[in-house]
């Protein structure tokens, strides 16, 4: 069996508003976008590494969403089936645009306008936060490194905690396929970040 | 277990889904080498590092944008109509094909038990369908047809050994002029093949045919049509008396139903001789009629006479 069948829609939130879209109640569509967008946003930033493109992405995303969810058959969770379209999308564009990352534009950002930096631990010190700041652009620049599989599933898992079930069905992979590529990509980042790890 | 082994399962020991035994091997082996200690504390500083990544704020004008990008959700008539007919597809189409064997067998038994259904098809002069007071075709070449048809389907009767409903037998007394021409002037291969009698057989049949649509629309089954007229007379005994004895000349029946009442049932063909008859006898009923009324299937006009002072 695999992993998408054990995924259950069932008591999802989400279909009750879905049901409502697709009868022409264009608040309901509001309160999903409301919902999910930031979840969406945020996938597509650390893929792409550029805030202008994750919102022109995010934006495709949704407007797909709509069109599709017609189409929608409430077999998965509607967030899950969300992830599958946001990351399609996001490696057609990748692919079709040639938008791999150039991070090097996050870290000439102001820090009062990158919003990475702007959650650092205001607890630290000045010169704690300006070494988070840097780490944490490392991070996103060494992320860009990766091959878009590898970089997906780090940021479904690590950055944005879903299940394995989640992002077997969102991927559209086997559970173990999930795992050892999760493995894979977790050591590859380790190997580039060492110089920074290492204390 | 080898240092690759290990480092192979540190991803899932750190998520914590080893079992006891290859959790305490990875332990094990982690306390005596260095060099995969190491490792594992790299590995967990970097999934650290990953989820210390705080969510990026979404730009304000992201949820409007995409809004102002969606069009009013507009369901085509067909998928509403479709969607209506055909979904939940498990449940209606089964259920519309129950509903359409049981209609099949329905019309079937229909056919089969109702005799009207099951018959040939009547001959146009029984079936065609005329509302009563609209006109009846009545020019040469439209009768012209009806008498080349009426012919074919006499001839196939007749091999077929069939009878010919009695409602279709009209003998009127009144000769059609222009059938009579028509007739005469009709193709030779279909008219002039015939006995004599069996065209004039035809011919009445045309003509009473097309009485009867006046009279009746098709399909309807004809009463025998009674004319009702009246009489003046200040003898009234003496006008029974005569027309009686008219009426019994010319083979027909007189029914006395009250003093000044009559039923008079006369054949059609002879229906000008009782005119006549009556005439010359010093009577003339009213409303004058010179055409024959309505025959009976049986060949016979029936006259509801009733003499007035």
């Amino acid at each position: 069996m695999t992993t998408r069948a054990v995924i259950s829609g069932g008591g999802d939130p989400d279909h009750d508003l879905v049901d409502r879209v697709l009868g022409g109640d264009r608040q309901a569509f509001a309160s999903l976008l409301a919902r999910h967008q930031k979840k969406i946003f945020n996938f597509m930033y650390r893929m792409v590494g550029e805030r202008g493109a994750a919102e022109d992405l995010t934006q495709e995303v949704f407007l797909k969403v709509y069109e599709a969810l017609p189409g929608f058959r409430k077999a998965a969770r509607f967030s899950t089936w969300l992830y599958r379209i946001a990351h399609n999308h996001c490696l057609n564009a990748l692919k079709g645009r040639g938008r791999e990352i150039a991070v090097s534009a996050l870290t000439k950002e102001p820090a009062n306008g990158n919003p990475v930096t702007a959650l650092a631990d205001p607890s630290a010190s000045p010169e704690e936060r300006l070494e988070q700041q840097e780490l944490q652009a490392v991070v996103q620049e060494k992320l860009a490194e990766l091959t878009p599989e590898h970089r997906a599933v780090l940021v479904l898992r690590d950055i944005q905690g879903l299940s394995y079930d989640e992002i077997a069905t969102a991927l559209e992979l086997e559970d173990g396929t999930v795992r050892s590529r999760l493995h894979r990509a977790r050591m590859e980042l380790k190997e580039r970040l060492r110089g920074y790890l290492e204390l | 277990m080898g240092c690759q082994d290990v480092r192979n399962q540190l991803s899932a020991y750190l998520e914590g889904e080893l079992g006891v035994a290859p959790r305490r091997m990875v332990e094990d082996h982690v306390r005596q080498c260095v060099r995969c200690q190491g490792e594992l504390v790299l590995l967990q500083r970097t999934i650290a590092l990953l989820r210390g990544l705080d969510e990026v704020e979404v730009p304000p004008s992201l949820s409007a944008a995409i809004q102002a990008g969606i069009r009013p959700r507009r369901r085509r008539w067909w998928r509403e109509v479709a969607s209506w007919l055909f979904f939940p597809i498990h449940v209606k189409l089964p259920i519309q094909a129950v509903a359409l064997l049981l209609v099949s067998l329905g019309a079937v038994y229909l056919y089969r038990s109702a005799p009207e259904f099951s018959q040939a098809p009547q001959p146009p002069v029984a079936t065609e369908s005329v509302p009563r007071g609209e006109a009846v075709p009545s020019t040469a070449a439209g009768r012209a047809d009806r008498l080349d048809l009426a012919a074919r389907q006499e001839a196939a009767q007749k091999s077929s050994g069939q009878r010919e409903p009695q409602k279709e037998r009209k003998v009127p007394e009144q000769e059609d002029a222009a059938a009579r021409a028509l007739r005469k002037s009709a193709p030779e291969s279909a008219a002039s093949a015939k006995p004599a009698e069996e065209r004039e057989a035809l011919r009445e049949r045309d003509i009473g045919a097309r009485v009867l649509r006046k009279e009746a629309p098709a399909g309807a089954t004809i009463p025998a049509p009674v004319q009702d007229v009246m009489l003046e007379t200040s003898d009234p005994a003496r006008a029974i008396a005569r027309i009686t004895e008219i009426v019994s000349a010319l083979e027909g029946k007189v029914e006395v139903k009250e003093e000044r009442h009559l039923i008079l049932m006369i054949p059609a063909k002879a229906y000008s001789h009782f005119l006549t008859a009556l005439k010359d006898s010093g009577y003339a009923v009213s409303p004058p009629t010179e055409s024959p009324p309505a025959a009976s299937p049986e060949g016979t006009v029936t006259l509801s006479l009733r003499l007035t002072p």
